[in-house]
């Protein structure tokens, strides 16, 4: 039970319910607006009926040819809101659009440590396409999986053949 | 000729490139040399030379940039590359209209060019220069009528509009804007989405909703298409919501809802608009009709001035309440009479959707609460029949949603604002049917993490219900002391989450901790200080949960706050970079702690804080104008809007301008130790005494108030009139610091014009009264006039520095109130106004205004005047000194007593300590329970740093006097024959030399205090250390002993480490003070 809309500006006032989680990245403004300049339609907000932020997916959507997807920048939901399927809606309005856009497929990284992440995308339907090497920085670096899930214009799923081998980060198209 | 052209080019860029990339490695001297290299083969080279005055600019030598680009400039260059790396170093000059400029004249020499024709207009966009952006945007659509040019105009004309400062010209830009598209709509050339978007934008801002509905529904609708789903729909039914066309609004919502049936807006909208059909005409524009009166009920609490004011920024209806009481009546007028009550349709309609729901697996929450919502709004409406007979009873469906949610986080917090609607008479039989909920154990310890979900539940809606109102302070204590039991008791229960997750038993610390805060007389009035014995407690418990539970920022907030209230700012610092706070947290969340370590002395800390707040917001431009770029290109010229609001929001942070003025207040006083060293501070800071320009009206509030968890009543969370008592606080205080740095400022400038009048060379005057841009004056007496400008302004400032404090006197005799957890810390002026401080500096500023008024006019001003000031100014320093001195014992004394008292009945209770809980809980009661507990070593910590400030301040203005004085000292000494220099009574040096021996000898005296206070809590602090801090019992189920030492030795250290600051600034004065010997 959540009012999903566009992000706006103001919303960075009071999002740190959900962005003092020390896993949500608080970023530069030029990130945030970058984003709501380029690509507004992908950057959606979870609200709760007393107007609070429960969570926001920012994405994008890039790439050439075959290559053209959807591509998620960041999930986040407040700890008191998870586990209530907020994800998952707000990732169908992601998917919703990156259909509209006509794109192949749907990705995204996550930490290979993020068990709790990797098991909801799962649920929803996207696989771990490659094993991206010390992805994240950090002490230790840490490895990213890729994961992704085909749209129906990828009509034999072909964005979605696991490769066999791990590829560095400098490799990532 | 082409070939050969792009040779050079190709070649010209091989040379370049090592620069570049130099300076992109950040070496910029690298970066110098290799742009000489380029030079000597091609001198003329223009991109090299800005290229080298972009690296020498980056290397702080910021005239010669200005002089390679200003020779470069005079050539008006063509070329990309050298009209680039001009843009990148305006941008960096700070001088982003020199962009406009560069690009005119390129565009004036090549007028067919497109390219650089659009990099002028994204340089007008930098510039927000609307009038000429649509100009250069018309210019482009008629070199290439691409459709996105014409949409920069059209655009330009909106912001034209929206920013316009009167209504008229905000109504013709708007009319003008949507003209431009209605002419393109006729013909036919609308293409993008992005087009459709920005027409309903024109349409919208001006009220136009009935023009917006029929873009919607027409031909134009289909070109949204990249949106989500539900977007066309939104839109229509935010239309006839402003329309009061309640019936088609209720019928898209109505729809929205049967497709998504979890999003909440279609719910209120749907509800809202069914009210209206059925003549319950919404009181308020609220969207939230039973809202409570808390600030945390959803209102943004922006804009100082217009509190309430933030609805339209939720994007929804409100506004519209003429309209629609005028059309609902005739909408609904059918309705009414012929068919039965819509809200009985409504009813059973929304009870299909609950019913529906129910079978899902998982069932989603919003069909349950919709319900709810309709119930809440009838009982809003007084009809309570209405609301039993279609919804069922009110506590029946909490109680069942409880029944189903009560085990998520959430539930609190989704049914928190129905509860007001709860009937007093039913609370009891309400929560104890909750309580039936809760599977416990036999010890009535939660069964497992659902059980603990819903005893917390319980808890909270106690708490909220007004249950925890009459206990005692004894009794608040007690209860945070079985809360913290449970915390212990669950603990295990959760052990197997991950640490990255939020414990869920973490709540009942946090509820505990209010419980103790409250018993420990945290905001039960104004004459008691809270009890530090129960600070440190809580202080050790939370210490304790953020170890299990390293995620929980909510659990490090509070415990900021905690050691705030103990002035311990050497740790809140530690829990502090725990938040780990950037960039724009740095203004919402700022109010935890920035002022606060600068008030406890903690330099240090309050430094690096304010360095990166200031970091943030200068970039603030810089951050923001590329994005603003972006919208124009990708074309989400909605935004843009937005982005300029947002940009001026945060550049008229009421944070920014308070760090800003005491980072300056900063500088000038805390480690200023000569004269010199103070003319050198103020002229580095670019204060312009004669005008401030902060944009008063225009300061906005930017704090986060609703992040930190509480369940108090309505009544006892955050109102809105304490959050506006404390805004005034602040900008009253932003003024005092203003005003004193503008005062500061002109005694320099002053000083120095005199001091160059007495050098009497011809080139000073001339370089004194050209670096003085606004003497555009008679340049006979330039000199002299400029300097008695100056003496006018210091004069005009003393005077209303002096009324702004007066208008202050209510501050001072209030104490500060203490605002809820939640709520930002009390507004510093309560403190500083009572330490009558003003005074000193007004005193002081007299003081100079005679000094130079002896020395200027030739009649020597008598000694009596000046005798006179300096008595007045003795006093206010005596009286600021005995009162500090006072303090400064009575506070550490009283931490120290504290200890001891404790320390007291540690031993008492050795002799009986067969029940430790019991005696332990007595123990905090009696200390409660002390009608007033000694006041904070805080207070004593924030009087001592706003009386070193302003002895800072006295000292700089005394070392103006100074050298006005010392020449002529000197000349007189010397006997000079100069007749025209002016005559002063000898009586003036003498008065002045002594008050400086007695005003040296007090704040001698002063240090000494101070290295005394020092000495004994370093005595006490070792002493406790050796014995283990055995006299401070911080036990509990959670904490123990250890926790006694580590917190206690953590306390006093961070006093010392004040004292040590403080003594250090203070001994600074002195030092300063005493060179001003004439």
């Amino acid at each position: 039970m959540t009012t999903l809309r566009p992000f706006r500006c103001e919303d960075m006032f009071h999002f740190n319910n959900v962005n003092l989680d020390p896993l949500t990245e608080t970023y530069g403004l030029s990130f945030y607006l970058q984003y709501l300049a380029h690509w507004p339609e992908y950057f959606q907000v979870a609200e709760s009926p007393s107007g609070i932020v429960m969570g926001y997916i920012m994405g994008k959507a890039e790439g050439h040819g075959e290559n053209w997807h959807g591509h998620v920048t960041a999930l986040t939901v407040a700890p008191e809101y998870r586990r209530l399927g907020l994800a998952r809606q707000l990732m169908d309005i992601l998917e919703d659009i990156s259909e509209k856009k006509r794109c192949f497929f749907v990705d995204l990284f996550v930490r290979v440590s993020n068990r709790v992440a990797i098991t909801m995308y799962k649920k929803l339907g996207y696989i771990v396409y490659r094993t991206v090497l010390q992805y994240y920085s950090g002490d230790p670096d840490e490895d990213a999986y890729d994961m992704r899930k085909a749209l129906s214009r990828d009509v034999y799923a072909q964005s979605v053949v696991p490769l066999t081998h791990p590829v560095r980060p400098e490799d990532i198209e | 000729m082409a070939g050969k052209a792009h040779v050079d080019d190709s070649v010209i860029e091989r040379r370049l490139r090592p620069i570049y990339e130099w300076l992109d490695a950040g070496n910029n001297k690298k970066a110098v040399q290799e742009a000489d290299k380029v030079l000597k083969k091609q001198a003329s080279l223009p991109c090299a030379r800005v290229l080298k005055g972009l690296a020498l600019l980056r290397l702080g030598k910021r005239d010669e940039c200005e002089g390679l680009v200003a020779a470069v400039v005079k050539e008006a260059p063509t070329d990309e590359a050298t009209l680039q790396a001009l843009t990148i170093c305006f941008r960096e000059l700070h001088q982003p209209e020199q962009i406009c400029r560069v690009y005119e004249t390129a565009t004036k020499k090549e007028p067919g060019n497109e390219e650089l024709l659009s990099h002028l207009f994204m340089a007008y966009v930098r510039v927000s220069n609307y009038r000429n952006q649509h100009q250069t945007a018309m210019r482009l659509f008629k070199l290439k009528p691409k459709n996105p040019y014409y949409f920069w105009a059209v655009m330009s004309h909106v912001m034209q509009g929206v920013k316009s400062g009167d209504q008229k010209g905000r109504e013709v830009s708007l009319l003008l804007a949507e003209r431009m598209v209605n002419n393109f709509v006729k013909e036919g050339k609308i293409e993008a989405e992005a087009e459709v978007l920005t027409y309903l934008h024109i349409l919208e801002t001006q009220g136009k909703y009935a023009e917006a509905l029929s873009v919607v529904e027409g031909e134009l609708g289909n070109k949204v298409v990249h949106q989500p789903g539900n977007f066309l729909r939104l839109k229509r039914a935010t239309y006839h919501t402003h329309l009061g066309q309640w019936q088609a609004a209720a019928d898209v919502y109505r729809d929205l809802i049967k497709d998504e049936h979890d999003n909440w807006q279609h719910y209120v909208g749907y509800i809202r608009a069914v009210m209206e059909i059925s003549g319950r005409h919404s009181p308020t524009h609220s969207l939230n009709p039973p809202s409570s009166t808390g600030v945390c009920s959803g209102s943004d609490n922006s804009s100082i001035s217009g509190f309430g004011g933030s609805d339209n920024s939720t994007g929804g209806c409100g506004g519209s309440d003429k309209s629609s009481v005028s059309n609902g009546g005739e909408d609904s007028g059918c309705d009414t009479c012929d068919k039965e009550d819509p809200v009985v349709t409504a009813a059973a309609h929304l009870a299909a959707v609950r019913k529906a729901a129910s079978t899902q697996e998982y069932p989603d929450r919003g069909p349950f609460l919709g319900l709810i919502h309709l119930a809440s709004t009838l009982h809003h409406h007084g009809d309570h029949t209405l609301s039993d007979t279609l919804c069922g009873d009110l506590m029946e469906l909490l109680l069942s949603y409880i029944t189903s949610y009560g085990d998520k986080m959430c539930c609190y917090a989704d049914i928190t604002q129905y509860l007001p609607n709860l009937p007093q008479e039913r609370i009891a039989p309400f929560l104890e049917k909750v309580e039936g909920l809760v599977n416990r154990r036999e010890d009535g310890v939660p069964l497992d993490v659902k059980a603990m979900y819903r005893d917390l539940c319980l808890v909270q809606l106690s708490r909220a219900l007004g249950q925890h109102e009459q206990l005692t302070p004894q009794e608040h204590i007690q209860l945070a002391d079985s809360l913290v039991d449970r915390y212990s008791q669950t603990l295990e229960l959760t052990s197997h989450m991950a640490e990255t997750d939020i414990r869920p038993g973490d709540a009942y610390l946090l509820l505990a901790a209010h419980s103790y805060l409250r018993g420990a007389g945290v905001r039960e009035g104004d004459t008691t200080h809270p009890n530090p014995h129960v600070l440190l407690r809580v202080a050790a418990i939370l210490e304790q949960g953020i170890g299990a539970s390293r995620a929980n920022f909510q659990l490090k907030l509070l415990l900021i706050k905690v050691y705030n209230m103990l002035g311990a700012s050497e740790i809140s610092h530690a829990v502090y970079e725990k938040c780990d706070l950037k960039h724009i947290q740095l203004d919402t969340l700022g109010h935890t702690l920035a002022l606060q370590a600068l008030d406890a002395a903690n330099y240090t800390a309050a430094a690096d804080i304010f360095s990166a707040t200031l970091k943030f917001f200068m970039a603030n431009y810089k951050d923001t104008s590329d994005p603003l770029i972006s919208s124009y290109k990708y074309g989400s010229l909605t935004r843009i809007p937005e982005f300029v609001e947002f940009r001026e929001r945060l550049s008229n942070s009421l944070h920014f301008a308070t760090v800003t003025a005491e980072q300056m207040l900063l500088d000038i006083t805390n480690e200023i130790s000569s004269h010199s060293q103070l003319v050198e501070a103020v002229s580095q800071l670019d204060i312009d005494p004669a005008t401030d320009k902060t944009c008063w009206d225009d300061l906005r509030d930017n704090r986060d108030l609703r992040v930190m968890d509480t369940w108090d009543p309505p009544h006892r969370q955050l109102q809105e009139v304490e959050v506006n008592a404390n805004v005034s606080g602040e900008v009253s205080l932003l003024k005092l610091r203003n005003l004193t740095l503008r005062l500061v400022a002109a005694a320099c400038r002053l000083t120095s014009h005199s001091s160059s009048n007495k050098a009497s060379t011809r080139d000073h005057q001339h370089r004194s009264s050209s670096t003085k841009k606004d003497s555009n004056s008679e340049c006979v007496n330039g000199e002299t006039s400029s300097a008695t400008d100056d003496a006018t302004l210091l004069a005009d400032l003393t005077t209303r520095l002096h009324q702004e404090s007066q208008s202050c006197a209510q501050y001072r005799a209030s104490s500060s109130p203490q605002l809820p957890l939640q709520g930002p810390d009390p507004s510093r002026i309560h403190l500083y106004a009572s330490c009558n401080l003003v005074g000193v500096i007004v005193r002081h500023s007299e003081v100079l205004q005679q000094v130079h008024k002896s020395c200027t006019q030739s009649q020597g001003v008598s000694g009596e005047v000046l005798k006179a000031a300096k008595g007045e100014v003795e006093a206010a320093v005596a009286a600021g000194l005995a009162e500090a001195q006072q303090l400064a014992v009575a506070t550490l004394v009283a931490a120290c007593s504290k200890e001891s008292a404790a320390e007291g009945e540690a031993t008492q209770r050795e002799t009986n300590n067969d029940n430790t809980f019991d005696s332990l809980s007595s123990d905090l009661s009696k200390l409660s329970l002390a009608t007033s507990s000694p006041p904070l070593p805080r207070h004593g910590l924030e009087r001592l740093h706003h009386l070193a400030q302003t002895l800072g301040v006295a000292a700089a203005l005394l070392g103006c006097c100074h050298s006005l004085l010392r020449p002529i000292k000197a000349s007189t000494s010397k006997k000079n024959k100069k007749r025209k220099d002016p005559v002063i009574t000898p009586g003036v040096m003498t008065e002045f030399s002594s008050y400086l021996t007695t005003l040296s000898s007090q704040i001698h005296q002063l240090k000494e205090a101070l290295s005394t206070q020092h000495k004994a809590v370093k005595a006490a602090q070792e002493q406790h250390t050796k014995e283990e801090y055995i006299c401070l019992d911080l036990t509990s189920p959670l904490t123990g002993p250890e926790d006694a030492k580590t917190i206690g030795s953590q306390v006093e250290l961070s006093y010392l480490k004040s004292l040590e600051r403080l003594t250090a600034s203070i001994a600074n004065k002195l030092k300063y003070i005493s060179s001003l010997r004439l």
